[in-house]
C-alpha cells in the first residue's frame, strides 16, 4: 500500500495562516490549534513551523505583530493580517482554485 | 511614552532574541498543559508537547535569524552602503581627475565589499547559532512549574468561573 503523503507544499503553510487570521487576531498557539481543527489529520504540520512562516510574513507586510495578554492571563504575541495580507489572501486563494482545478481536471481525464 | 521609545527598542537585539524565546516557550506551556489537562503526567506532557512542536532549536534559529535580517541597524547599514556605491559612480562619471576618479573607485568598492560582507555574514550567522547555544535553549518546565490545578484539573479561572 502507498504510503500517505501528510507534508505540505510550498506556500501552503502561509496561505493557511492567511485564511486564519482572516477572521481576528491571534497568538501562534492560537493560530495552530485552528488549522489543526480545520485539517484534522489530513495534513501534518509541526507547531514550530509556524513561527518562521510568521516571521517571513511579517517581514512581507502581511501580517503585523503586537504583544498582549492571552486569555491565560500570559504575555503573548497576537498577529493580525494587514490590508496587504487581505490582498495576497485574495490572490493566493484565486491562485489555489485554479492550480486545483486544474490538477483534478488532469486527474479526472488522464 | 511608547511611540518615543518604540522605534528604538527595535534596536536592541537581546531583546527581540529574548522575546522570540518567550513566545515559542508561550506556545510549549500551552501544549503541555493541553495534554496535562487530558491526564497525561506532566514528564509525558512535556514530551508530547515538544513531538508536536518540532525541533525547538531550529525553530528558534530559523526566527532569530529572520528577525535579524529586519534589524534596523542592518536596514541603516545598506542605505549607507548603497548611497556610498552610488556617490561612487556619480564621482566617477562626472570627474576627469585622476585622483578623484581613484576615491570613486575606492566608495564603489566599498558598496561592494559592504554588501557581499554582509551577504555572508546572513549566511554563516545559522551556523554561529547553532554552536553558540546549548541544545535545549527553551527550559520547558524549568521555569514554568504546572498550573495549580485541582482534583478535577481545572485552572483557578475555571474554578472561579464553575463556582458562580
Amino acid at each position: 500500500m502507498a504510503k500517505v503523503r501528510t507534508d505540505l507544499m510550498q506556500g501552503t503553510l502561509e496561505l493557511l495562516i492567511l485564511k486564519t487570521l482572516s477572521r481576528h487576531p491571534m497568538h501562534g498557539y492560537g493560530i495552530a490549534q485552528r488549522i489543526h481543527e480545520a485539517v484534522d489529520d489530513l495534513l501534518k504540520i509541526e507547531d514550530g513551523s509556524l513561527y518562521p512562516a510568521l516571521y517571513r510574513m511579517e517581514e512581507r507586510g502581511w501580517i503585523a505583530s503586537e504583544w498582549g495578554v492571552s486569555d491565560n492571563n500570559r504575555r503573548a504575541r497576537f498577529y493580525r493580517l494587514t490590508k496587504a495580507g487581505r490582498k495576497q489572501l485574495a490572490g493566493e486563494r484565486a491562485n489555489w482554485e485554479r492550480v486545483s482545478q486544474a490538477i483534478g481536471r488532469i486527474l479526472k481525464t488522464a | 511614552m511608547n511611540l518615543f521609545i518604540g522605534p528604538f527598542r527595535r534596536f536592541d537585539s537581546g531583546r527581540v532574541h529574548r522575546e522570540i524565546d518567550e513566545e515559542l516557550q508561550f506556545h510549549l506551556d500551552l501544549l503541555t498543559e493541553e495534554s496535562y489537562r487530558l491526564n497525561i503526567p506532566w514528564d509525558e506532557a512535556q514530551a508530547t508537547a515538544l513531538e508536536r512542536f518540532g525541533n525547538v532549536t531550529q525553530v528558534r534559529d530559523e526566527c532569530i535569524r529572520i528577525a535579524d535580517r529586519n534589524h534596523p541597524a542592518i536596514s541603516v547599514l545598506k542605505w549607507l552602503l548603497a548611497l556610498v556605491f552610488v556617490t561612487g559612480v556619480l564621482v566617477r562619471v562626472f570627474s576627469t581627475e585622476f585622483h578623484v576618479t581613484r576615491v570613486g573607485d575606492i566608495l564603489m568598492e566599498i558598496g561592494v565589499l559592504g554588501r557581499l560582507l554582509l551577504y555572508l555574514r546572513g549566511m554563516t550567522r545559522s551556523k554561529y547559532l547553532k554552536e553558540r547555544d546549548d541544545p535545549a535553549p527553551l527550559k520547558l518546565g524549568e521555569s514554568h512549574s504546572p498550573l495549580p490545578y485541582d482534583e478535577q484539573r481545572r485552572t483557578p479561572v475555571e474554578r472561579v468561573l464553575s463556582s458562580k
